[in-house]
């Protein structure tokens, strides 16, 4: 279960994709909340426009951010973005995870292949990034693009009342691990009730099925108790003949050949032919 | 009928100090945008009004159906109407630096920064009172030759111009079409940002006699509710109705 996992332990990084009916930031923030408690130093860079409620929950899960609009120079602020993200990383040794909210804006400014590389030059540094993009807002390459950067990658969905995390994560060895998972998130910004989506069985009778597969007719079809009785009692012939040849060796599958005698012809086959 | 309009959006329980509304119109015309202006004007807020697309004369007409006086407050310095349609033809005629649509014919300047320079030296003049900015099709600075980066960054502005000042809302509408990539890419990212979302749309079967369309209120903060309505527009309001209680 990948996100009962990602609890105790953040991977080296982690993307969450939500949509405008199905909001991310909630996840997002129940999990850097999780990992600032369980001791890991968290960096907190807001790129999206705070809605008018954030202020408070930034107050609640503790964090201090500054929202930053990207400046006109793309260079620039590329840079800029860079440096900040890659500043006084030696002091906080690997118990460090940035936290991305959200990707769309950068995305808006930059090309992915950029904002990839920038985001690879972090990880070579072993920091943990969790980050936060809107899933609507860009295509489907853009988003495909981004998988391959990020290791696990969770998008949040709703069914009958309950959130659904599905959760794809891509191993060390290339092998590709996904789930799907219940969670619900308390006043406090914890993850809680974290339980594995299990398909329902199929609400078949078992009483229901019929015990022959002999349609229903007027002529005597089935058979009666002492008919099946002996029928039971009869022995194949290839199963009497696997059995004797059983007992002398051991069983096993072979192709028996027998080469034909050439059927040479004396006769020039083009004899009929007037060269 | 502005009450009427209120209440289905919760306005009349819920202060719109400090969040933003976003209107998304996929028809035309924005009634709910005249709406709100009323009701802002009639909470005795300051509106600053920001329009690409029509001229003054047009809000005080539509305002003066609807009960409130965009002239007079205009006079009292209640209201400012910052409109791209003058401007466009000033810069048009004189090129002066400081002409918010001055971006038109120089590239190596930063496009907007003018006009939220405009806007924000209006908001200044009001710190302290409770004021609305209202800026109607967002979208008509796409067709302008404005990037939607440069677009969004504009929205940023203004929301974090509201946001410093408590006491502000920012009221923007956005035109979409379906065909149209980018303006859908901007006002689903805004959609985002915004506190509340109404989402008007025609109907799906064509004009009626009965209702002009439907509208989608949606709460990205506390009640964080969704809610469908239909509505149908007069010469002096709105009517608003649950779906399929038009004709009761």
């Amino acid at each position: 279960m990948i996100l009962k996992d990602l609890l105790k332990q953040p991977l080296v990084s982690i993307l969450i994709e939500d949509s405008y009916s199905v909001r991310g930031r909630p996840l997002f923030l129940s999990l850097i909340h999780n990992y600032s408690e369980n001791g890991y130093s968290v960096r907190y860079f807001k790129y999206d426009s705070p809605l008018s409620s954030e202020k408070c929950e930034m107050e609640q899960v503790k964090f201090t951010c500054q929202t930053c609009i990207l400046k006109e120079d793309q260079d620039n602020s590329r840079m800029s973005i860079e440096s900040s993200w890659c500043s006084d990383l030696a002091n906080n040794g690997d118990h460090l995870v940035i936290a991305i909210d959200s990707l769309s804006p950068l995305l808006m400014n930059w090309t992915v292949g950029a904002l990839a590389s920038a985001l690879r030059n972090l990880q070579k540094r072993r920091v943990a990034v969790v980050a936060l993009v809107h899933g609507d807002v860009h295509d489907k390459e853009t988003l495909q693009a981004l998988n391959y950067v990020f290791h696990c990658h969770l998008t949040v969905r709703k069914t009958e009342d309950r959130n659904i995390c599905s959760g794809v994560l891509r191993k060390g060895s290339g092998k590709l691990v996904d789930s799907d998972e219940y969670y619900s998130i308390t006043d406090r910004w914890e993850i809680k009730d974290v339980e594995e989506v299990t398909k329902p069985s199929p609400n078949v009778l078992v009483e229901s099925l019929p015990k022959h597969a002999v349609p229903k007719s007027t002529f005597k079809l089935d058979l009666n108790a002492k008919e099946e009785e002996a029928r039971s009692q009869v022995v194949l012939p290839y199963i009497r003949k696997q059995a004797s040849s059983a007992t002398s060796e051991t069983a096993k599958g072979q192709i028996i050949y027998e080469a034909e005698a050439p059927d040479w012809d004396d006769e020039d086959p083009d004899d009929d032919l007037e060269i | 009928m502005a009450d009427t309009v209120m209440k289905a959006l919760m306005l009349d329980k819920i202060q719109i100090d400090g969040k933003s509304v976003l209107i998304v119109q996929h028809s035309d015309g924005s009634p709910f945008l005249h709406s709100l202006l009323t009701h802002s004007a009639r909470q005795g807020r300051r509106i600053c009004l920001v329009s690409f697309n029509q001229l003054v004369g047009y809000y005080h007409s539509v305002g003066t159906r609807l009960g409130w006086n965009l002239n007079n407050l205009l006079s009292k310095n209640q209201a400012a109407f910052i409109g791209g349609l003058h401007t466009l033809k000033d810069s048009f005629q004189f090129h002066c630096p400081s002409n918010p649509f001055n971006f038109l014919f120089n590239s190596t300047t930063c496009p907007l920064q003018a006009i939220f320079l405009a806007i924000e030296s209006v908001i200044v003049g009001w710190i302290g009172q409770p004021f609305s900015l209202v800026i109607d099709e967002l979208d008509c600075l796409l067709n302008l030759g404005i990037e939607p980066k440069a677009m969004i960054q504009f929205f940023q502005k203004c929301h974090s111009l509201i946001q410093t000042h408590s006491n502000g809302s920012l009221i923007v509408s956005i035109g979409v079409t379906p065909l149209d990539k980018e303006i859908i890419q901007c006002s689903t990212l805004l959609s985002h940002w915004s506190d509340l979302i109404l989402t008007e749309r025609g109907l799906q079967t064509g004009k009626s006699r009965d209702l002009t369309g439907t509208l989608t209120v949606k709460w990205n903060v506390s009640p964080f509710s969704e809610q469908d309505f239909h509505f149908k527009c007069f010469d002096r309001g709105i009517k608003m109705f649950a779906p399929g209680t038009a004709v009761l």
